[in-house]
């Protein structure tokens, strides 16, 4: 699990709590892996979209160790079958897990009946990274779509899942969504069990 | 064992000489290792003769139906037939996936209880959120729910932590010793009251 604030220090040793906790990482060290991670695949590829399907691996395999970890640690887990079971799921355990809080907020599509949003206000692990003007639309959270796209496979929901900026008004930095399109056999799914 | 007959050995060699001594503390040491499959003999028979609770064959089959890893746990040649019961187990899985018979807080739950019984043989099923399934087969003819229960928990604790190994490539088989270690001294203590 990635801090989110401070860890906090205990000036005398034996004021620290005897379970073990919850583990966390710090975020430093995780901003420096994760930076170096892109620079690795920077010098390996010829354009952006190959660097995006890089990234989208990466988190692929991190999403499906992800989900059998916690199908494992979660009390009472019960396997999900419907759609806004699993939206759910990815939405407050999966982001609580590795991010330390909920997502901003989850969406249903207007255009497409297929199309799902989750968005937040600035993606962790965009934090410390800023995009060059001649990259284009290309975002970093690539990753985080990876980690989404490998959950939502391994439940049984397979869905095409990219990460976009979207410009706010009133605010510098533009928010970051990350869009799930599902595949056409989930919502025929979906529409049998009515 | 293999130590005493070197030193018997050599306590005899001490008026000989240095290097005569030397050699015979060398010697016996062939001696000493042609004793061990005796010791290995002696040993298994006893262990055998334990078979009240005892599990014969694990395995994990992916959510396409394919082997992940397979382990029978008895030296007698029937390890086919066991492979062959896992893999009619399956069918049943399956019908209990598709057509899920309670509804409610039952509904969609890990642990599948007793799959069906054969001869002498008790097969039971869990299914993990990614369709992977445990399959274990016991020749026990009364054993206690919970103690199955808590044999799949730490199976699965121990899948998982296979699993999480970057190294792992998932949809092929489990090749990890540390897993097959884990799951023989969970086999062995299965049955006997122990920590979760």
């Amino acid at each position: 699990m990635i801090g989110a604030g401070k860890i906090k220090q205990y000036a005398n040793v034996l004021d620290k709590p005897l379970s073990r906790g919850r583990q966390e990482v710090s975020l430093s060290a995780f901003a420096f892996l994760f930076s170096e991670l892109v620079q690795y695949n920077q010098t390996r590829v010829d354009n952006i979209a190959e660097l995006e399907r890089r990234l989208e691996d990466a988190g692929y395999a991190v999403g499906a160790r992800v989900l059998e970890l916690l199908c494992h640690r979660e009390k009472g887990n019960r396997r999900e079958t419907r759609l806004l079971g699993i939206l759910s799921f990815v939405h407050s355990t999966v982001w609580k897990v590795l991010f330390g809080k909920v997502a901003d907020s989850l969406e249903k599509g207007t255009e497409h009946e297929d199309e799902y949003m989750i968005s937040e206000k600035e993606l962790l692990v965009n934090r410390f990274i800023s995009i060059p003007k001649d990259m284009g639309t290309f975002n970093c959270g690539a990753f985080v779509a990876g980690i989404v796209k490998g959950v939502l496979d391994g439940a049984g929901f397979p869905a095409v899942v990219t990460a976009h900026f979207v410009p706010v008004e009133g605010q510098h930095r533009p928010r970051t969504t990350i869009l799930i399109k599902f595949a056409e056999e989930v919502l025929q799914r979906e529409a049998r069990l009515g | 064992m293999q130590q005493s007959p070197a030193r018997s050995e050599a306590r005899y060699s001490v008026g000989i000489g240095v290097a005569d001594s030397l050699l015979a503390l060398f010697r016996p040491r062939t001696k000493g290792k042609a004793w061990i499959p005796e010791l290995r003999l002696r040993g298994r028979p006893a262990a055998a003769a334990f078979a009240t609770k005892m599990i014969v064959c694990v395995a994990v089959v992916g959510h396409q139906n394919n082997p992940l890893y397979l382990q029978s746990f008895t030296e007698a040649d029937d390890a086919l037939k066991l492979h062959h019961i896992i893999h009619c187990s399956l069918d049943v899985i399956d019908e209990r996936i598709n057509n899920p018979k309670k509804s409610g807080p039952t509904l969609n739950e890990a642990f599948l209880g007793l799959l069906y019984p054969t001869e002498n043989y008790k097969v039971y099923g869990y299914l993990t959120n990614t369709k992977v399934k445990f399959i274990m087969v016991t020749t026990d003819l009364d054993v206690k729910d919970a103690d199955v229960r808590t044999f799949f928990r730490r199976f699965h604790a121990a899948y998982v932590d296979a699993v999480s190994n970057p190294f792992h490539v998932p949809g092929k088989k489990i090749t990890s010793k540390a897993f097959a270690q884990r799951v023989s001294s969970i086999v062995k203590s299965f049955g006997s009251a122990a920590t979760t």
